[in-house]
């Protein structure tokens, strides 16, 4: 009989960017149970969120760096849906236009990070300086690189005038030839292929047990994308694997970077005319409940007003908390050094998770 | 791959020299905040609306002190200034010793500390 030997992987390890502690069983080097534990990086940010409603906007950018937007975004809407306003069609589509680019960046992280977890790190720095001249054109087009900060209650602050228009497209153009050629490496590489096949595989019936949302999901061959009922007139179709390893997780994502592109492309080519914002008078009461699909997945935001300018409660559902606690279904079986590559390939955010 | 290698054998590197470079900063970036105290009346509502609370207006003694690193250079003063007293440029502050406290009087132009 074998003893079962316990390893602890975090929470400072040098494959997490961020603290996540993963308590492994193993029995020789296969891996029979593992427990995953969160908490090492709570800043109490909820509590803090539920003040002033106009400071929120830009408290909540900062609950995480990689999806800064969309929390902003979908705090703005929780706020739009309590007062009872609709924001116009062209910051409609200039949030949706700001989302998709920091999808791309956010993919491109999460690829060029699995790839470093494989020992690519050619690629991996391929791959980033691809994502730098995405992080410059929406520098220049929102101000920022990372917290955007261009949404406000009732639509968003900056507009997309036809010179940035034509700039993105033509950045968009390099960045689809160049990515293509950094694609073809993922989906053909004999030592990505028999790093990724048939690795951490999460079957489609453990997925539904698990809740898990966005690309994991995807990848296991749910068809669960909040951007269906988002990108009502922009014909999306989501995209699905059902291998559910951690191939098909990347893969998902590599699809998804091109489809953002395309998604960029036409929302720049329906660009309504029309004002930017509503204005919005007095204070928020009531309830709202709003859902939104960051890059990691579905991201819900509850807001409890109570008619004074101090909010009564915020609670954020991240995508990461459920898709991390996944991975304790996904690592039995493995082995000891696909830990990292599996890991990494589920995207997990520990900002997002613990705020 | 191997014409990635010899790419990057002939190329430039992509990175600027920082301090010695000027830094690469796009046109739209938002950047350091400046008051023009001959446009302001100094009605308090960037302070009011700051979300960091970095902006601090005197009303009587006509002055305005923003604590540089508690600015996030989100823009709403700019947005909320019905003046247009407040411009923005896209080169961050420069890196300090201390915590940059920045004053503006209204009478004179810029007093710096």
């Amino acid at each position: 009989m074998t003893k079962t030997t316990l390893i602890p992987v975090g929470p400072q390890h040098p494959v997490f960017l961020e603290p996540l502690n993963i308590s492994l069983k193993l029995k020789e080097e296969t891996v029979v149970g593992a427990e995953i534990n969160y908490g090492f990086n709570h800043r109490g940010l909820e509590k803090a969120m539920a003040a002033d409603f106009r400071r929120t906007i830009y408290m909540c950018e900062r609950i995480c760096g990689i999806c800064s937007f969309y929390h902003s975004t979908a705090y703005c809407q929780s706020m739009e849906s309590l007062f009872k306003v609709e924001v116009p069609e062209r910051a409609r589509f200039i949030r949706l236009v700001m989302m998709e680019c920091q999808r791309l960046t956010s993919h491109t992280l999460a690829l060029g990070h699995t790839a470093e977890a494989m020992g690519y790190e050619s690629l991996f720095m391929q791959l980033f300086r691809e994502r730098e001249a995405l992080m410059r054109l929406v520098n220049d087009i929102s101000g920022n690189r990372v917290h955007y900060s261009i949404n406000t209650i009732g639509g968003v602050r900056r507009d997309i005038p036809m010179e940035k228009q034509k700039e993105m497209l033509s950045v968009l153009d390099g960045l689809e030839t160049r990515f293509a050629k950094l694609a073809k490496v993922f989906k053909d590489d004999r030592t990505i292929k028999e790093r990724t096949i048939g690795k951490g595989v999460l079957t489609k019936e453990m997925a539904k047990k698990y809740c898990v949302v966005g690309p994991v999901a995807r990848a296991s061959g749910i068809p669960e994308d909040i951007r269906t009922s988002y990108c009502r007139d922009l014909d999306f179709q989501p995209i699905v694997r059902d291998e559910g390893d951690s191939y098909a997780r990347s893969m998902v994502r590599v699809d998804e970077t091109f489809q953002s592109i395309q998604l960029i492309r036409k929302a720049l080519t329906m660009l309504p005319e029309g004002p930017l914002e509503v204005p919005v008078k007095g204070n928020p009461s009531g309830e709202a409940f709003i859902r939104l699909e960051a890059p990691r997945g579905e991201v819900i935001y509850y807001v409890k007003a109570k008619g004074t300018v101090d909010l009564e409660r915020i609670k954020v559902k991240t995508p990461a908390f459920v898709n991390v606690a996944a991975l304790s279904a996904m690592v039995p079986g493995c082995e000891m050094p696909d830990i990292p590559v599996i890991t990494v390939s589920v995207d997990p955010c520990i900002c997002c998770t613990e705020r | 791959m191997l014409s990635t290698v010899f790419r990057n054998l002939v190329s430039k590197p992509d990175t600027v020299k920082y301090p010695y470079a000027a830094a690469d900063i796009p046109s739209g970036n938002r950047g350091r905040v400046e008051w023009n105290m001959d446009a302001c009346i100094l009605c308090g509502l960037c302070e009011k609306r700051c979300p960091t609370l970095a902006v601090k207006v005197d009303k009587r003694s006509g002055e305005i002190t923003v604590q540089v690193p508690r600015c996030i250079a989100c823009g709403v003063c700019i947005d909320v200034c019905s003046k247009d007293a407040i411009t923005m440029t896209p080169e961050y502050s420069k890196p300090c010793y201390g915590k940059e406290v920045r004053s503006y009087q209204k009478e004179m132009k810029t007093v710096s500390e």
